[in-house]
């Protein structure tokens, strides 16, 4: 039971990380990265490595999550003034 | 093509790193060292005793370089003031907001004290007081990191007193971030401390940053 719930957290990390990096979608690809610390934080648990995981979650899922929604927000708001302006 | 290539090369590192990890034996490492100098090391968690005794240099670096990225940041031209909310605060994150923030710096609160003798300690602490701080860039509470002076020594506080007392302990005591006997806990907690308030507002700071710089260009 054990090694199944590690055999899935395994396949769900790889998979949220390929989807980070291969989504189409910027905010989709960020949601995946969010997940993707979320689940890395569950691993550092199943690790017996409390510390790194609470770590983890906050710098790995929140802040840099947020950051790279931000960093999204002003990716598009410039693209879309840009293309106000006509510089296309 | 070059892209296929490149998975491939990916995956196939992947697997000869995982090959190599489940052949490994399973070494003991240091944990038995820590766990015969913990006692004189002032706190009773192996973690926190790492963290902040044993290899105290390498959180200094990590402070020191945390510091260094919002350097960086407040050398960016900073943006005007944002003008007042546009739009009214939504009713579920107003009632939620002043509870989350009252948890929030309860378990910051909690996590730094609790690094002395269980998982928490400085950097746990100070990320949940971080997340506290992004929960008022959120609302709307907060526009943009303070200007003020005081915010400015927060940010620096941590780094500051960490190198102080290294300073001093490398100048009148034993060595560099050597603990004189008997003060190691004292002296943990109450760079903890600084620490946690210094690295709430370095992550308020990068994040807030960002908010703060909506209205530039627009």
């Amino acid at each position: 039971m054990g090694l199944l719930l590690e055999l899935l957290l395994a396949g769900l990390l790889l998979f949220s990380a390929w989807a980070a990096l291969t989504s189409a979608d910027l905010f989709r690809g960020i949601v995946f990265f969010i997940v993707f610390g979320l689940l890395m934080a569950l691993a550092w648990l199943r690790l017996q490595a409390p510390d790194v995981a609470l770590a983890e979650a906050a710098v790995g899922a929140g802040l840099t999550g947020v950051l790279l929604l931000e960093a999204l927000g002003r990716i598009r708001r410039s693209l879309k003034a840009r293309r106000e302006r006509g510089d296309g | 093509m070059a892209r296929a290539l490149l998975a491939i090369l990916a995956l196939a590192s992947a697997l000869l790193i995982v090959a190599v990890a489940l052949g490994l034996e399973r070494q003991p490492g240091l944990a038995a060292l820590v766990a015969t100098q913990l006692p004189a090391s002032g706190v009773d968690h192996a973690v926190t005793a790492v963290l902040l005794n044993f290899r105290s240099l390498d959180t200094l670096l990590e402070v020191g370089v945390l510091v260094l990225a919002v350097l960086a940041v407040l050398a960016l031209p900073a943006g005007e003031a944002p003008a007042a909310a546009r739009e009214p605060l939504n009713p579920l994150l107003a009632w939620l907001l002043p509870r989350l923030l009252i948890v929030t710096v309860l378990m910051a609160a909690y996590l730094y004290w609790a690094g002395a003798y269980r998982t928490g300690g400085a950097f746990q602490g100070g990320t949940v007081l971080a997340a506290g701080g992004v929960l008022l860039l959120l609302g709307g509470l907060l526009r943009q990191p303070p200007r003020h002076w005081l915010w400015r020594l927060l940010l620096v506080l941590g780094l500051v007193v960490f190198m102080g007392v290294g300073a001093l302990s490398a100048l009148l005591g034993p060595g560099l971030l050597t603990y004189p006997p008997g003060w190691a806990g004292q002296l943990i907690l109450f760079i903890e401390l600084t620490l946690t308030l210094s690295i709430a507002a370095c992550f308020v700071h990068l994040v807030g940053a960002a908010y703060g710089e909506r209205e530039v260009g627009e």
